[in-house]
């Protein structure tokens, strides 16, 4: 493929369908995680490419594209932050909820 | 010869996402993302976006990766994390990304894009970003900060709590 | 703006020290609403153009406001949390009416993206904070994966619409969308953006998340999500659809199918519902769906009833969880059978939660009524008929199961004697203020009609 804008869509294309498709489908939470960052990079490059391919119009100059992407990349670490956060939360409770279980059981 | 460097660029990031998506050990998964941000890292530098590349390693890689790894390694010892609310298998996600997938290929193929005619050469980019994070999309910043505060916040209080075992 | 600063400082203020009580929130709160009235009237755009004070958005977030201050109140005793976690639980609140007011009077994509961040990532904070059990870290997971999901999806469409308009200011891409609306790009990228905002307003194929979470979550934390968090997104969707200029017959057939799924699935569901605060789940559901009949009649009129009707909405939500709060006293979930016998217990809740009912369920006196029969003649004028049949039809079947919770408030003799309800004066207050509320501008809603028309058109 040549190094040009269709292209470029068609690879960001590609990793959104891969990302959704492992978030539709994984069953680790942290597997969804990974999926949902596929998304945001596929994001991302879209964002990156039209701005680099497109003449820049009056309000927006070459670079609008890239501060998109900054901020996509700043969201992003600060939605892993969370989802692990409770993903481990849940984890440790997890074990707990198990021990539970058993006394129920038991009781 | 910039067309070899993209293909390879490319290359670089579709296939690793194929394990990300498909195999069955979570720890390869996480392994092969990192491959797949190093490819994305590789494309942003291609389009002149110089420091969001760089960012992007940083922070991606270095930040987001390692934590996503962390949580991994975490998680490996006990069972899987059943999750309720699974989509009725691989079949039903198959489909619908496919569709989705026909159709995003058949709209950035079809759409006849306003391509700037003579493409700028990329020089350096970050001085730019800089006077315009702080310029025109400064309310955007403000937000983000103040998010990144209460992600801080909330990730501490709810970690902590767990490790208490309330 | 003036707002903002107010918030940011109670945010500040709100931060973890540590015996801060109730009453300094609830203050602050009262300021926040004074603040949002007195500048209704302020006009003008700041921060190049990227944030625009208008009547639309001032009007929602006077909204805003006054939802933040009564789920304030609501917590009298916030029991549903442990008590270390007072503050935060505040500070998150707060930055969740921050984000939300951003998000209101922003017009451009970026700000609307980080502000629908930030008060989603608060929300998604506050699900799991809830006291003891593992229920609600599990409905945090669901409610975060699908919001994360709901998301990244929106901001893939973002990059298209970028794509296709090149630029981020709502003003220009108002101008020069309804030019491309062809090309397939355009529409695959609205369609993703809205996806992402019908998460929000939990519209049919995206409100897997909306029970659970209702569930799970602390009693206020449900009470803020349900009215505050869709009174945002009902504004925010009414600005992206106004973006598309009314143009795309594509775009108003998916909407037309979206609403009457969510109206119907809402209402069915809710038929069979045991737990309170899932029955209260799934008629906000179907409640989205009329909401969207007015947003799809894409007209001055069609957005005013859609403004009024999300205002009603607030009021009859917040009643209703007024009284769930008030007698799920330990902060746990409420059974219908356990509202029991009520009117002997508290006689002033149980008239509140039947008038609160009857709204939803659109009974003439109310605010409800007036709502629904708003965005009906909406719809009816651009000639949607069979919807209007349709969402009439859902509307009789709502009736039954909001019937079913008065009769076990009214007729039904608790099994055992159930200790009489103390009701403390201040809720009294306001439970008082929000039936006549509800009453008043059932009667005579012209007032408030005329603000939302006028807010409509600062929209076109």
């Amino acid at each position: 493929m040549q190094y040009s804008l269709p292209s470029f869509l068609i690879v960001s294309s590609l990793l959104f369908c891969l990302g959704m498709y492992t978030v539709l489908t994984r069953r680790n939470a942290i597997g969804i995680l990974m999926g949902i960052e596929l998304v945001l990079n596929g994001a991302g490059l879209n964002f990156v490419a039209f701005s680099r391919f497109l003449e820049p119009s009056q309000t927006t100059n070459l670079l609008s594209g890239q501060i998109f992407t900054l901020f996509i990349i700043a969201v992003a670490a600060a939605e892993v932050a969370v989802a692990l956060a409770i993903v481990l939360s849940l984890y440790s409770r997890m074990k707990s909820i198990d021990v539970e279980d058993f006394k129920n059981l038991r009781g | 010869m910039t067309d070899l460097i993209f293909n390879v660029f490319i290359l670089l990031t579709i296939i690793p996402c194929f394990w990300v998506a498909l195999s069955s050990n979570i720890v390869h998964a996480a392994f092969s993302l990192l491959i797949t941000l190093f490819g994305i890292a590789g494309l942003y530098v291609l389009l002149g976006a110089d420091f969001i590349g760089v960012i992007q390693v940083i922070v991606y890689i270095g930040g987001i990766l390692v934590l996503i790894i962390f949580g991994v390694m975490m998680t490996q010892r006990g069972k899987l994390l059943p999750l309720s609310i699974q989509l009725p298998g691989k079949l039903f996600g198959a489909v619908l990304t496919g569709v989705i997938l026909a159709a995003l290929l058949l709209s950035a193929t079809r759409t006849l894009w306003p391509v700037a005619a003579v493409l700028g050469e990329p020089q350096l980019t970050s001085a730019a970003i800089g006077d315009l994070l702080l310029g025109k999309y400064l309310i955007p910043f403000e937000i983000a900060s103040v998010l990144l505060l209460a992600a801080l916040i909330g990730a501490v209080l709810i970690a902590r709590r767990s490790v208490r075992g309330e | 703006l003036l707002m903002a600063v107010v918030f940011f400082g109670l945010a500040m203020s709100a931060r973890p020290n540590p015996r801060r009580d109730y009453f300094a929130a609830l203050f602050m709160a009262g300021v926040g609403v004074v603040v949002a009235l007195a500048c209704v009237r302020l006009e003008g755009t700041l921060f190049f153009e990227a944030y625009r004070v208008d009547l639309f958005s001032q009007v929602f977030k006077v909204m805003l406001a006054m939802g933040f201050f009564l789920v304030v109140c609501l917590c009298t005793e916030l029991n549903g949390i442990e008590e270390r976690h007072h503050p935060e639980f505040y500070l998150f609140l707060t930055t969740c009416t921050l984000a939300m007011m951003m998000l209101v009077s922003s017009v451009e994509l970026l700000t609307i993206y980080v502000a629908l961040e930030l008060s989603s990532y608060s929300l998604y904070i506050l699900v799991p904070l809830r006291r003891g059990h593992g229920v609600d870290v599990e409905a945090g997971i669901k409610y975060l994966m699908v919001g994360a999901c709901a998301s990244a999806v929106m901001l893939f469409g973002l990059s298209y619409v970028f794509g296709v308009t090149h630029t981020t200011y709502l003003v220009e891409i108002i101008h020069v969308l309804p030019g491309v609306i062809g090309t397939p790009a355009a529409i695959v990228g609205l369609l993703l953006v809205l996806c992402g905002f019908f998460f929000k307003l939990a519209v049919f194929p995206f409100h897997f998340w909306a029970p659970d979470v209702y569930q799970g979550a602390a009693n206020q934390v449900t009470a803020y999500i349900a009215t505050a968090s869709k009174v945002a997104a009902v504004a925010i969707i009414m600005r992206v659809v106004a973006l598309s200029g009314g143009s795309s017959k594509y775009l108003v057939d998916m909407l037309v199918t979206l609403s009457i799924a969510s109206m119907t699935l809402g209402n069915l569901v809710a038929i069979v519902q045991k737990d309170m605060k899932r029955l209260l789940a799934y008629s906000s559901i179907s409640h989205a769906g009329y909401v969207l009949i007015g947003i799809l009649s894409m007209s001055a009129t069609g957005y005013a009833s859609a403004i009024f009707y999300a205002l009603a909405y607030l009021v009859m939500n917040l009643c209703c969880f007024l009284v769930v709060v008030k007698v799920s006293h330990d902060g746990s979930d409420l059974k219908i059978a356990q509202l029991a016998g009520l009117h002997r217990r508290a006689p002033l809740l149980a008239m509140a939660l039947m008038l609160a009912v009857f709204g939803l369920a659109g009974i003439p006196p109310t605010i409800g009524f007036t709502g629904k029969f708003l965005v009906f003649a909406a719809a009816m004028e651009k000639g949607y008929v069979a919807l209007v049949i349709i969402a009439m039809i859902n509307a009789t079947i709502s009736l039954y199961y909001y019937i079913l919770v008065v009769k076990a408030a009214y007729l039904m003799e608790p099994d055992e004697e159930l200790p009489r309800l103390p009701v403390s004066i201040p809720t009294k207050v306001l439970t008082v203020a929000l039936v006549t509320a509800m009453v008043v501008f059932g009667v005579a809603p012209s007032y408030l009609l005329e603000v939302a028309r006028a807010a409509a058109r600062m929209l076109m």
